[in-house]
């Protein structure tokens, strides 16, 4: 397995050398991603599903892109910022809305998206408005791309860490539990309400990140560039990925962008096709490729998580209300 | 000047209306949150404007037509789509955006870009109260009132009504009662995917037809399900008006991008003092 892994980050590093821009610009929306993804799955596992992951993402281009602009402040600062910041707004939003409950947090976060989506539209003194923010400097001069590729591949794989031994660690375990059953958790000691807030201002975090790279690398960045079908694809690759484990949302952010990609050659029905698809694949496999990968494993007979847990048809996905 | 605006919020809210009470009652009974509503909206003016338009059928016929076309697209997408998702919210939603951008963007291929014009049903003005309201914009909020006290009617005084208001409090004990939630299920998907079908219907004549124009009235519905509290049809209707004032009061002073925002942010500051809206139960 991990000599898997090594083999696959070394052709990705190498990749640029032989590939073309335009399929290493690919993979870099790839990396930014999986970034994302992983980062929504950490409040997704415990039952509650955002939708303003896209905010986060735009609060830290936005970020970064104005303490470089306006204040010419070096990119690594930039980058820190823009990892922190989202963080704030993700306790602000975040610790009042754990009163509510399943649908109503998912209504709850659409509507700060909407609002903050206002804010950047509106604020024009500080975001230029509908038209955006153009030339934002970053690591390299405007229009390089390996600079970026490597720092959106070295984003990827630090989030990765992170993730995993948060999986493995006590946290991560409380994470599941809520998911699992909040009831039980709660009577076990864990605040429920405290390490979800957590879990939501470390995946705004990483957003955050993805969101600088993202800006400084396009060099451009408007409201548009964070529109309700970003927060909807995050949402779907997580999902049809399967949350349950940690590949899941890479499996899912890989094949969905890469699919999206490959649609954008065939024109005009694009947009039909990816709904056909998305569609199959979630009366397909509701459970996500994970939940596939583990049906697969009972059948063959070998011992996979499903054994030794209760069925997770119905708990792992219902959003307790 | 002012009563012009309390107008044109009573039109808006009556319209609002009309979806937002489907729209709770699909989240009441089938716990889905549906994200095509606003492409049931948008079928509703398409079909009025196709079979109005281009075939010439009288207003009436076609108002009863798209409706039920709409409430069976419903029925067929729960019983054959939404079915695999009882009780599994997040899979819900993905499948209903999935059928939202198929909705979408087909009706984008189908119809294109265009905005089409409805001609009015009825024309010339009514005075009401001192303000000028064209007879076409009274005839929505007539039609709508009568919808929703019809709808009320049935909910509240037939067997089958409360057959849906059993399932909505609790789906097993209804079930041992021998009601089979399946039909009911249906049913509602049906009756609140034609209800914002005849939201569309009302509208078409008034303004333009677009394949986008669900965009909007979706936003709306939202915001108005979170203020009044998912599940509750009175909530939703209460919402519907006060959303309705809202939006009109701040177009009118400051624009009307600016008032979806403060809707949101009105949502946002309701759902954060009041977490199950203003009459929602769980």
């Amino acid at each position: 397995m991990l000599g898997a892994i090594i083999a696959i980050l070394a052709f990705l590093i190498a990749f640029p050398w032989f590939s073309g821009d335009y399929y290493a610009h690919i993979l870099i929306l790839v990396f930014l991603n999986v970034v994302l993804a992983v980062g929504y799955r950490l409040l997704y596992v415990t039952g509650l599903g955002s939708f303003c992951h896209a905010t986060f993402y735009a609060i830290g281009g936005y970020t970064s892109s104005l303490l470089a602009m306006r204040l010419g402040l070096p990119y690594a600062l930039c980058l820190l910022a823009a990892g922190l910041v989202p963080v704030i707004f993700a306790i602000a939003i975040g610790w009042p809305s754990m009163r509510v409950k399943g649908a109503y947090f998912f209504l709850a976060t659409f509507a700060f998206f909407m609002v903050m989506d206002s804010v950047f539209r509106h604020w024009t003194s500080l975001t230029n408005g509908a038209m955006g923010l153009i030339n934002i400097p970053g690591i390299a001069p405007i229009g390089t791309l390996k600079p970026y590729y490597y720092l959106s591949i070295g984003l990827m794989v630090f989030t990765i860490l992170i993730m995993y031994r948060l999986d493995r660690s006590r946290f991560g375990a409380e994470l599941l539990a809520i998911g699992d059953d909040e009831e039980l958790a709660k009577s076990v000691g864990i605040n429920v309400a405290v390490t979800r807030v957590i879990a939501f201002s470390i995946g705004a975090m990483f957003a955050g990140f993805a969101g600088s790279i993202y800006a400084s690398y396009i060099s451009f960045i408007s409201p548009a560039s964070f529109s309700l079908l970003s927060t909807i694809f995050i949402l779907i690759w997580v999902v049809i990925g399967g949350s349950r484990k940690l590949w899941g949302p890479i499996a899912g952010a890989v094949t969905m962008t890469l699919f999206a990609e490959l649609l954008r050659m065939s024109g005009t029905l694009q947009a039909i096709l990816y709904a056909i698809v998305l569609l199959a694949a979630i009366m397909l496999i509701p459970q996500g490729m994970v939940g596939l990968v583990d049906r697969l494993r009972e059948r063959k007979g070998r011992h996979g998580e499903s054994d030794l847990k209760p069925k997770r048809e119905e708990s792992a996905r219902v959003i307790p209300s | 000047m002012i009563s012009q605006i309390i107008l044109n919020g009573f039109v808006l809210g009556a319209t609002i209306a009309l979806m937002a009470i489907g729209f709770t009652l699909i989240f009441g009974i089938l716990r889905v949150v549906n994200f095509w509503h606003g492409e049931a909206y948008m079928f509703g003016a398409v079909l009025i404007f196709f079979l109005r338009e281009q075939h010439g059928v009288n207003y009436v016929l076609a108002v009863a037509i798209a409706v039920a076309a709409v409430a069976l697209l419903g029925l067929v997408s729960d019983q054959t789509i939404m079915r695999r998702f009882r009780g599994d919210l997040m899979g819900g939603v993905i499948a209903t955006i999935a059928l939202y951008l198929l909705f979408q963007n087909g009706m984008w291929y189908i119809f294109g870009g265009r905005p089409r014009g409805v001609s009015s049903v009825l024309t010339g003005n009514i005075t009401i109260l001192g303000t000028s309201i064209s007879a076409g914009r009274l005839l929505v909020v007539i039609a709508s009132f009568i919808a929703i006290a019809a709808l009320g009617l049935f909910i509240n005084r037939t067997k089958l009504g409360k057959k849906m208001r059993a399932v909505q409090q609790d789906r097993e004990a209804a079930q041992i009662q021998g009601i089979n939630a399946n039909r009911i299920y249906g049913l509602t998907f049906a009756m609140a995917t034609g209800l914002a079908a005849l939201a569309g219907a009302l509208i078409a004549p008034i303004y333009a037809v677009t394949p986008v124009m669900g965009g909007g009235p979706l936003m709306l519905t939202f915001i108005v399900v979170i203020v009044g509290g998912l599940g509750s049809i009175s909530g939703a209707f209460l919402a519907s008006f006060i959303i309705g004032f809202q939006q009109s009061f701040t177009a009118a002073y400051w624009g009307a991008e600016l008032s979806l925002a403060v809707s949101f942010g009105l949502a946002l500051l309701i759902l954060l003092v009041l977490p199950r809206g203003l009459r929602g139960e769980e």
